[in-house]
């Protein structure tokens, strides 16, 4: 049985139904942590005018590349081994990068690197999606997101959900210019940068 | 056929509308409304942005974006001197996307001479959301 996710399933609808807009002239997506695919393999069909590309650490492929082959989806590629610490990533060029829930189970440095790369992939116009909870100036949204946090950093000191205006600055030295911050349920955000 | 168009389009019309004073007035309950007219128990005249007698807290947050975004790239002038007259929502059928909102809007702004011009036409495409502008490129299909 392939692995599963519910907070993939009940936010599946809630990003697509934003990222519809952002990505109308995209033409490849790179997906940085796929999970287990179900958000590639949700967004695939329904954005059938372009090409994504799932990736993730090595041992997240499987699942990934199981999901996608079961899915046989034209547009829909197979998963890329993707650390976001290891350059050159494996693709050179996209429209546009989008994870989902990844910023606060990596390091603060691995965070670095995600900005960097990105920075360095998208083509010019290109957007950088990110979606999961944030925090701004210094402070939670939710008390369940306050929650989350510290079990994450309990688990790992070196995650923890990340501060808008740290992601901010990381994004400003990639040239990537802010478009929106959008309210997404349960205490999400999602937010857009776009390369100049 | 459809037919590509930039995002932030503003259409000049030559409407020479002279452009009345309005004022927002709030009721001992809160409620605010928006007016012509001096409101009875004393009004506070708009000179930012504000959202017509029709808006909803929607309308008013979609129109400070749109606002906001027209005044971002540079089709509004002094940001200080916007008046939003009126404003009213068109279906439009966007490539890749679907059927999506255009807020059109009627805007006075302040010319260099800090005078109002009058009215003009512009528009702005709604994400999904109906509250958040679209500002990347879009092609609408007809």
């Amino acid at each position: 049985m392939l692995p599963f996710s519910e907070a993939c399933e009940r936010n599946k609808q809630p990003i697509l139904d934003v990222l519809v807009d952002h990505l109308a002239e995209a033409r490849c997506v790179l997906e940085i942590g796929s999970g287990t695919g179900q958000h590639a393999e949700y967004f695939a069909p329904l954005l059938s005018h372009l090409t994504w590309q799932p990736t993730d650490v090595v041992g997240n492929l499987p699942a990934i590349a199981a999901r996608v082959e079961a899915a046989s989806f034209g547009n829909l590629l197979a998963p890329l081994e993707l650390d976001v610490a290891s350059e050159p990533w494996p693709i050179a060029s996209v429209d546009a990068v989008f994870s989902a829930n990844s910023l606060h189970i990596m390091s603060w440095a691995h965070v670095q690197h995600f900005f960097r790369g990105a920075g360095r992939v998208l083509k010019s116009g290109g957007l950088l999606c990110v979606y999961g909870p944030f925090m701004y100036d210094g402070k939670h949204t939710s008390h369940s997101n306050a929650a989350f946090d510290v079990s994450l950093r309990h688990r790992d000191p070196m995650s923890g959900i990340r501060d808008f205006s740290d992601l901010q600055k990381q994004a400003s030295a990639q040239y990537l210019q802010f478009v929106v911050d959008h309210q997404m349920p349960a205490n999400n955000r999602l937010l857009v940068w776009k390369q100049a | 056929m459809s037919k590509r168009i930039i995002v932030f389009t503003i259409l000049f019309l030559t409407t020479q509308t002279v452009f009345a004073g309005l004022f927002k007035c709030t009721d001992d309950d809160g409620a605010v409304t928006f007016s012509d007219v001096p409101c009875a128990s004393g009004a506070e005249e708009v000179k930012g942005i504000f959202a017509s007698d029709t808006g909803s807290k929607n309308d008013d947050f979609a129109i400070e974006n749109c606002v906001n975004f027209l005044n971002r790239n540079g089709q509004i002038s002094d940001p200080e001197g916007v008046k939003v007259q009126s404003h009213e929502y068109e279906w439009v059928t966007v490539k890749n996307i679907g059927a999506r909102r255009m807020l059109r809007l009627m805007v006075n702004v302040r010319n260099q001479y800090g005078a109002y011009d009058g009215p003009e036409p512009m528009q702005c495409l709604m994400m999904g959301d109906g509250r958040t502008v679209n500002s990347h490129s879009f092609e609408l299909v007809k």
